[in-house]
């Protein structure tokens, strides 16, 4: 059954208050409950003037505030900081270069860490001054750095590695082709390339080459025919003849090269790297043959931190 | 008889095992005692003869106590110096001379104990470092005699 409903027309009065709330002024709880509260007006050049104070506020804030940036002082000579000659002592800051000539060298404070001696013909820049990073690119020369602070905070990159601070004083040598060789006088570096790492200890270095990376580290007190053959296994494709020759010449501290060459060689060869190991080190509790073949993580952890009391 | 032998051995065997028979010290580079990649004893950075101390076979670090000294012939004459042992983790110390021996011959005496057990090393120190294959460990802290001839062998 369907019912028509009759049209009837609304009253006046109902039109009347609509148009009288629109232009009334509305205060907090008053006001058309179905209507929306309207914004008082204000002038729009008011605005943009709050926006351009606020703006320039920001800009005079970033402007005054400090930049981080490290002392550096002159040892010898005149380098140049940003291209300038520096003064005796002078700052300086991320993304600008400092340079020595032959006669030259600069000491850099890096941060309240350490410090860095930069040897005459090098080039560095400050790549990071912040509090969890500071962080150097040698781009050529040399530099020994001496840095007391907790571990992975100061880096130093080089085009063929990155030398890792873990508490430690190191030189730093890279030619401009990225050749270049870390040798660690106190604690570990740790040398890092595209996930190549190499742990290198006080007594002990590492040549890094351009597009290889960190090489395997070795004792300097090595012979120079494992120095030698070792050069020629990780950049000249040695192969098994250099190998063996490193085995063959291994001592007991020299179980450095040897557990870093366990994860560098063919399987096939691994046993036998192994195998020379336990020859000139027995093998130390918690670790089992199968798992350091295998190349556990934690077993070769262990191992290598047993084999450090014989390093 | 052979029941009477059993409980003398069993007897033996718990008497040197209370004794901690097995406990020893390890000498090692000043490294050995700083893990890469691990948490975290502030670095301690000294210069010089430093070497790294591990406590072996001590079933309770907390009982452990290491102690020290340098023992030197300088010029024909005995001294003694004091020496820094600073903790790197449980169970492992770096020891540092507190001021470089440079003139003269010297080793380091130690002398540790863990509960009653007791452990000794007598390290010589050169120009580079301890020298590791001179290192002595002995089964308590050295006696003087024992000091002496380490040093005489050091300065012929």
């Amino acid at each position: 059954m369907k019912f028509d409903l009759p049209l009837a027309k609304a009253p006046d009065s109902i039109w009347t208050a609509i148009e009288a709330s629109l232009t009334e002024p509305r205060s907090s709880g008053s006001g058309h409950p179905y209507l929306p509260r309207r914004l008082p007006r204000r002038p729009l050049w008011i605005a943009a003037l709050a926006a351009a104070a606020s703006l320039a506020t920001a800009i005079f804030i970033w402007y005054r505030t400090p930049r981080p940036a490290w002392e550096v002082v002159r040892l010898d000579g005149s380098p140049s900081i940003a291209s300038k000659p520096m003064a005796a002592v002078a700052k300086i800051g991320v993304g600008q270069w400092l340079q020595t000539d032959a006669s030259s060298r600069a000491r850099i404070s890096v941060g309240n860490i350490g410090t860095v001696e930069i040897a005459p013909n090098t080039r560095v820049e400050v790549v990071a001054a912040r509090p969890d990073q500071q962080r150097l690119k040698l781009a050529r020369g040399e530099i020994s750095a001496s840095v007391s602070a907790p571990p992975r905070l100061f880096f130093v990159d080089t085009p063929a590695g990155a030398a890792v601070d873990l508490g430690c004083a190191y030189t730093m040598k890279a030619d401009p082709d990225g050749n270049g060789l870390l040798r660690v006088t106190l604690g570990w570096v740790s040398l890092e390339w595209e996930g190549r790492e190499s742990l290198v200890p006080a007594g002990a270095s590492c040549r890094t080459r351009q597009k290889t990376g960190p090489g395997t580290p070795y004792f300097d007190d090595a012979s120079p025919r494992l120095r030698n053959a070792l050069a020629d296994f990780d950049f000249n494709g040695g192969g098994d003849p250099a190998l063996a020759i490193v085995l063959a010449e291994a001592r007991i501290r020299d179980t450095l090269t040897l557990w870093h060459l366990l994860s560098r060689v063919d399987p096939t060869a691994r046993e036998g790297v192994y195998n020379r190991m336990v020859d000139l080190v027995p093998l130390p509790n918690g670790v089992e043959k199968d798992r350091a073949l295998q190349l556990d993580p934690s077993t070769l952890k262990h191992w290598r931190e047993e084999l450090a009391w014989k390093w | 008889m052979e029941m009477v032998k059993r409980i003398v051995i069993c007897a033996a065997v718990a008497a040197s095992t209370a004794a901690g028979g097995d406990f020893s010290l390890s000498i090692g580079n000043a490294f050995a005692a700083l893990v890469p990649g691990g948490a975290t004893a502030p670095v301690i950075k000294k210069t010089g003869n430093q070497f790294a101390v591990r406590m072996q076979n001590c079933d309770s670090q907390d009982r452990v106590q290491l102690n020290g000294v340098a023992e030197g012939l300088v010029q024909g004459q005995r001294s003694s110096a004091p020496i820094s042992i600073d903790a790197a983790s449980p169970g492992i110390y770096v020891v540092s001379p507190i001021r470089a021996q440079s003139e003269g011959v010297w080793v380091v005496s130690l002398s540790a104990t863990c509960g009653s057990a007791k452990a000794g090393a007598l390290v010589p120190i050169g120009p580079q470092g301890f020298l590791r294959d001179k290192v002595k460990l002995l089964p308590r802290a050295a006696t003087q005699p024992e000091i002496d001839v380490v040093l005489k062998a050091l300065n012929p």
